[in-house]
Parts: C-alpha cells; sequence; structure tokens
C-alpha cells in the first residue's frame, strides 16, 4: 500500500485539490492512493513534488516489522 | 502513438470535452481495443454470411465485396503499425527457448494449414456449390490444390510468425 493519501492529508489538501495541481482526476488520484492504478514515473514525481517528499517514501514498500 | 488525424478524431469519438489523464487515456485504448476487435469478428461474421446468401442468389454484392476491402483495410493497418513498432516481436537470448518455440510453431503451422485447406475444400467444393443450387461435381485435382493452398498458407505464417522471433 503506498503512502500518497497519508502524505495528502498531512499536507492538507483534499483528492480534489491534489488533483487539480498535478493535473489529472479526481478518480485517478483516488485509483492511485488504493493502489488500483500504478501511475507512470511521471505523475510518480509530479506526485513527490506535490506533496512535498520523495518517490521512496510515497511507493516503497516498506517492512514495518523488521523496523 | 496516434496520429494527429487520430487524435482529432478521438475527442468527439469518445465525447470528452477536456483532455483525459493517463489512466484515463489508457482506459479508452483499452476500451478502443476491445471494440475494434469485437467489430473485426462481426464484420467477418457479416461477411462470411452475406457470401452464403450471395452464393444462394447467385449473386455478388457491394456488400460482401465492402465488408471483406473494410476487413483488409483494417487487418493491414494493424500488422503494419505492429511491425513498425516491433511490439509483437519476442527476444530469446536461449538458443534452447529459441529452437523449442520454433519447433511448436511448425506443428501448430502445420496443423492449421491443414485445417485451412480442409475448410477450404469443404466450403468451396461442398457448401457454397450446394448453397447455389448447383451439381456437385468432384474432380481428383480439388484436394490436391486444396492440400497446395493448405500448405502455403501454412507456410506463409509459419514464416511471417517467425519473423516476430529474434535471438
Amino acid at each position: 500500500m503506498n503512502r500518497v493519501a497519508e502524505y495528502r492529508k498531512l499536507s492538507g489538501l483534499s483528492q480534489l485539490a491534489l488533483s487539480k495541481e498535478i493535473g489529472v482526476a479526481r478518480q485517478t488520484v483516488n485509483l492511485i492512493e488504493n493502489d488500483k492504478y500504478n501511475p507512470s514515473l511521471d505523475l510518480c514525481i509530479k506526485l513527490a513534488k506535490a506533496l512535498d517528499t520523495d518517490l521512496n517514501t510515497l511507493f516503497w514498500e516498506v517492512n514495518h516489522h523488521a523496523e | 502513438m496516434l496520429s494527429n488525424l487520430e487524435k482529432r478524431m478521438l475527442k468527439p469519438f469518445i465525447g470528452y470535452l477536456d483532455e483525459r489523464d493517463e489512466y484515463q487515456q489508457g482506459e479508452i485504448y483499452k476500451i478502443l481495443a476491445g471494440a475494434c476487435m469485437h467489430a473485426f469478428y462481426l464484420t467477418t461474421g457479416l461477411m462470411l454470411i452475406s457470401l452464403i446468401v450471395d452464393t444462394i442468389n447467385r449473386t455478388f454484392t457491394f456488400g460482401t465485396i465492402a465488408l471483406f476491402i473494410v476487413n483488409q483495410l483494417v487487418s493491414y493497418n494493424i500488422l503494419f503499425r505492429l511491425r513498425k513498432t516491433g511490439i509483437a516481436e519476442t527476444e530469446y537470448d536461449i538458443e534452447a527457448d529459441y529452437k523449442k518455440i520454433i519447433t511448436g510453431l511448425r506443428k501448430k503451422f502445420t496443423l492449421a494449414g491443414i485445417q485451412w485447406g480442409f475448410t477450404m475444400l469443404i466450403l468451396m467444393e461442398f457448401l457454397l456449390p450446394a448453397l447455389a443450387g448447383e451439381e456437385l461435381e468432384i474432380h481428383w485435382f480439388s484436394p490436391l490444390i486444396w492440400f497446395i493452398s493448405g500448405a502455403a498458407f501454412g507456410v506463409v505464417t509459419y514464416f511471417f510468425k517467425k519473423e516476430m522471433l529474434k535471438k
């Protein structure tokens, strides 16, 4: 599960506001947050920039039990 | 990639107002690809039905010819663009894997050639003359012609498919 929703909420953005910022439909943001669509690298970078973070933080799967 | 004409056609064809994002574009292409395949098989079926009706009426109508031409144009368009982009190609780095696939292809297209020749023999020598109300005259060379045609079909399709496999 990616952390787009978590970082979007931390940034105080709604799905609609984030979608407008990165130039996609709100439904697309919703699908990305729910792991139902794998965005292109270009879109991943736009998301990371909009949420003021990096790709690893948003998309890299971390085994929390190992931490 | 869509040509400029296709890009201009896409918007009114689908019926959206502003630009679509990458997910929406991907879904549009999937829907259009599915619809294209359905339309192709539907027109192929209709062409066969039209040919049978023409045979019964001992005529050759514009509809049959038009459906045949449309199907041919769609097929060549798809084949040309697939070859141009190399999307249908498969690369093998292990010689044994390549040889195994080639052996499988030979068997597959030998069967395809036999099946095609047999189907054409039944269709052209028995079914269509019977539908046209003609007397069935089977000459000794008819099976030979369709056997050779079937072999040619199998060989051509085999080499066409083989070209898509790269070592």
